[in-house]
């Protein structure tokens, strides 16, 4: 049986020590796919931490492939879709999701809902966040395919965010699909944001919980969901995309969103910090 | 009085339930004129200036309210439909699609449906309508039937059943098209031709609507898709008015352009009329500060206050009216020296020139000890730039101000607490400029960030040396473009920025006729907000300054200052605060 490990390297730190980390921990692992963006940002730092990642792979026998990822949103399903249809069927996938995109980490998760029971994610946190700008130059936000939810004629629409530090992007969601109601979760060690006038409801949730803030987030979905369509973005910790596409796994009507960037921060994060593993049922 | 209400929350027509836009809409008859009349209507001006309230207020279901409320009979001649962009228009999956057709297809079919639900919703609630159906509902379902091709559950009245087959109809389509496979595709899709129209040919079969024009309201089109905005420009070109016409509200900056799906284009003037929201709003007679005053009246009603008018719950500073006569008087008696005819229009011309520029400029020279107040109704009017949201957004944060610091019912806002609010607003407006565009406004990258935020600053300086110094027009604080033709190049990377600088709510547009040649010309006005931080003066006058591309660039890129020609004074290079840091 394969042992696959697929992960999405950035020019972060974490990127390199994480996937150490992963092929000590996980002895058994015949094939790394890596992904990476065609145009990806920091591209220099983050060529020499691919370079580096292939180079461990031979000493550990582990078989490496990379696949580009085009920017296109259309073409980058499309490749996904193609990966995921001819992957082992009788495979064991992990997940690196460090430092993958939201959309990439659940369009993956959309095709190997299809195929696996369950797979197991794993998650690096660095060891420090800077206090300065994470993401820039934005794209307009979008619904990913085949997750748009179910919108109900005559619904008011909620707008149900799992903030990070990057409070224009929270601005900018609220601005562009112009909910009737917003909600927002905020990490309790992060600083209260303000959202302009919007003046949304702010709960806690800790995305490193045991449930990856899964248990704080679902009661309350299902409750929106009663009266209210659904739009709901993760822009903090990415254990809490994991939660979110759980929710989306056992409620299909919720629309997921997500905000294209063009720029990042070089420095928005250092070194290497506590592991989070789970393993995931897809079959909900 | 009840003061635990904000009565300017509720900034956002999309927020408002019916009862609330009828509470807080003020009838605008020119705007009801064109929106009930059987043309194609575009309503154009940026986010925040009335459209979807215009909108909402000429709905069938609002105005049926309004008309309970005035012990009227409902008007069944024009029947207004609201259709909101809803999250459904914004589903992707049609991208999926390999063939054009077929994308073109599934996005007209959630259009269609949006239209068919909106309709049905609205003239399945009024109970005139119930009990003019309820004869015919058999009838009206069987044809109906026959149009969709589908049978239909009878439980209910005629408009209630295609309601709730509307809603049927999206949940299947979705489920569809979520559905695993990349290029899963809908197979009883509808088409405008085949179902809205139709459809609403069988509604005016019925006895009250006989003679209704139906008005389908399309909101936010600039936020349609590429399909989406083609199909509905073929609707728009559809020849036949009699039954339906289209009013599609939409903001300047990025408008759709008027290509339809077979490539042709629809005509300004022949297919549809262009109607531009934003008022002119330079004083007290203006459109827009008349609007303004009944606006803020009509909210603070809300809290008990009936009889009280806006000046007085926004009052100028004593001090300021005062210190502003003094000016007028100071300023008088130059005119009257140097017009010794003693023709009074062109001495109350140079009082309205000078008396306020000399008001500022003498603070300016004091320096940020004597910044001026900023406060009065008239300065909130000129702060929000002509823009309702921009009016209601200030006033709702010193209301929330206000309430905070008093245990008593409030009877009107300090001029501490407005000066307080719209210097506060001013600065974080600044901020957002010189390091928050590329991180909220889309497709924005950094450098452009920067050029617009050199740019903006630069502009200030000059519109500062104007106050300061220029011999003509020293409040003109909207400026003409030039260099159109003759460097094309460069004005295309400066409209490109001011495009972005729209976009983000920090620069507006008016057009209006040359005074050289007569041709149509854009007037970019920055948002008043951002004077006051900088002690300058937000009201401005009529007059405008011609900027060359050239120099406009220079300064976004390069920083370099905008060259300042009204006297052969070298201008030196400056910062923004020089006399206030």
């Amino acid at each position: 049986m394969n042992d696959i490990l697929i992960i999405f390297p950035s020019w972060e730190e974490r990127s390199i020590l994480g996937f150490q980390r992963d092929i000590e921990q996980y002895s058994n692992l015949s094939d790394v796919v890596l992904f990476k963006f065609e145009v990806s940002a920091h591209p220099v730092k983050t060529d020499n931490n691919i370079s580096e990642i292939k180079s461990m792979c031979p000493n550990k026998n582990i078989v490496f492939n990379d696949i580009v990822i085009p920017n296109s949103e259309v073409e980058k399903w499309r490749k996904l879709e193609d990966f995921a249809k001819n992957l082992n069927v009788n495979a064991n996938i992990y997940v690196d999701i460090t430092t993958m995109p939201r959309s990439i980490i659940w369009t993956l998760f959309f095709f190997f809902k299809q195929k696996y029971k369950q797979v197991t994610v794993i998650y690096h946190k660095p060891r420090s966040y800077s206090d300065t700008w994470l993401s820039k130059d934005p794209d307009i936000p979008q619904l990913l395919f085949k997750h748009s939810g179910i919108i109900e004629f005559g619904k008011p629409t909620t707008l149900f965010v799992l903030a990070g530090y990057d409070e224009d992007r929270v601005i900018q969601l609220i601005n562009y699909y112009e909910p009737q109601n917003v909600i927002v979760g905020e990490c309790n060690q992060r600083k209260s944001c303000k959202y302009g006038i919007a003046k949304p409801e702010i709960f806690d949730i800790d995305e490193y919980d045991t449930t990856w803030g899964y248990n704080t987030i679902e009661p309350k979905i299902k409750n929106i969901l009663e009266t209210s369509n659904l739009i709901v973005a993760s822009l903090g910790p990415k254990t809490g995309a994991i939660s979110i596409y759980q929710c989306f796994m056992k409620y299909s009507q919720i629309a997921l969103s997500y905000v294209p960037c063009k720029e990042f921060n070089i420095d928005y994060c250092n070194g290497i910090g506590e592991q989070f593993i789970k393993t995931i049922d897809m079959k909900v | 009085m009840n003061n635990y209400i904000n009565p300017f929350e509720g900034e956002r027509a999309n927020a408002l339930s019916d009862d609330e836009v009828l509470q807080f809409y003020i009838e605008d008859n020119t705007y009801a004129r064109f929106i009930r009349s059987k043309r194609n209507i575009f309503l154009v001006g940026e986010r925040g200036c009335g459209k979807t309230m215009a909108l909402r207020y000429n709905s069938f279901g609002v105005l049926c309210k309004k008309a309970k409320q005035d012990g009227q009979d409902i008007d069944f001649s024009t029947i207004g439909i609201h259709i909101s962009g809803s999250s459904i228009l914004h589903k992707q999956e049609y991208l999926l699609l390999v063939d054009d057709f077929r994308r073109s297809i599934t996005c007209e079919h959630f259009l269609v449906l949006s239209i068919m639900w909106e309709i049905a919703n609205s003239l399945c609630k009024a109970t005139e309508i119930q009990d003019a159906i309820k004869q015919e509902s058999d009838r009206l379902l069987q044809d109906f039937e026959y149009i969709l091709g589908f049978e239909l559950k009878k439980e209910y009245d005629f408009f209630t059943v295609v309601r709730n087959f509307t809603l049927h109809e999206a949940r299947l389509t979705q489920n569809k098209i979520n559905r695993y496979d990349s290029d899963e595709f809908y197979d009883n899709t509808m088409s405008f031709s085949s179902t809205i129209i139709p459809f609403i040919e069988l509604i005016k079969s019925i006895s009250i609507f006989n003679n209704s024009h139906f008005l389908l309201m399309i909101d936010d089109a600039q936020t349609m898709n590429e399909y989406q905005i083609k199909i509905l420009n073929s609707w728009i070109a559809y020849r036949d008015h009699a039954n339906l016409s289209f009013k599609v509200a939409t903001t300047k900056v990025d408008r759709p352009k008027f290509i339809t799906s077979t490539g042709g284009t629809i005509l300004e003037g022949h297919d549809f009329t262009s109607i531009d929201m934003e008022k002119p709003f330079q004083n007290p007679d203006s459109d827009f500060y008349i609007l303004a005053k009944k606006i803020v009246k009509k909210r603070l009603e809300l809290i008990g206050l009936n009889n009280t008018e806006a000046e007085d719950f926004f009052p100028e500073h004593p001090n300021f009216t005062k210190d502003i006569e003094a000016c007028k008087d100071f300023v008088r008696e130059e005119a009257e020296d140097k017009y010794t005819d003693g023709a009074n229009k062109k001495i109350n011309d140079y009082i309205y020139k000078y008396a306020r520029a000399k008001y500022y400029r003498d603070r300016l020279e004091k320096g940020k000890a004597n910044m001026p107040p900023y406060c009065g109704f008239k300065m909130i009017v000129a702060v929000s730039t002509g823009i309702i949201r921009n009016l209601l957004e200030p006033c709702f944060f010193m209301f929330d101000l206000a309430s905070s610091n008093k245990d008593i019912d409030i009877e009107k806002i300090d001029c501490s607490i407005q000066n307080q609010i719209i210097i506060e607003k001013s600065k974080e407006l600044w901020t957002f400029i010189n390091e928050g565009l590329d991180s909220s406004v889309e497709n924005c990258s950094r450098e452009q960030a920067k050029q617009i935020s050199q740019l903006f600053n630069n502009l200030m300086i000059l519109f500062r040396n104007r106050l300061k110094s220029h011999k003509s027009e020293p409040r003109a604080i909207t400026f003409t473009v030039s260099q159109k033709t003759t460097h094309e190049k460069t004005y295309n990377q400066v409209k490109k920025l001011l495009d972005i600088a729209r976009k983000s709510q920090i620069l507006y547009t008016r057009t209006s006729r040359s005074k050289d040649d007569g041709k149509l010309e854009t007037y970019y006005t920055p948002n008043r907000l951002l004077f006051p931080s900088l002690g300058l003066d937000p009201e401005g006058q009529h007059a405008r300054a011609s900027l060359k591309a050239s120099d406009l660039w220079n300064a976004a890129e390069r920083n370099t200052p905008i060259p300042y020609g009204d006297d052969n004074e070298t201008v030196k290079q400056q910062t923004l605060f020089d006399n206030y840091e």
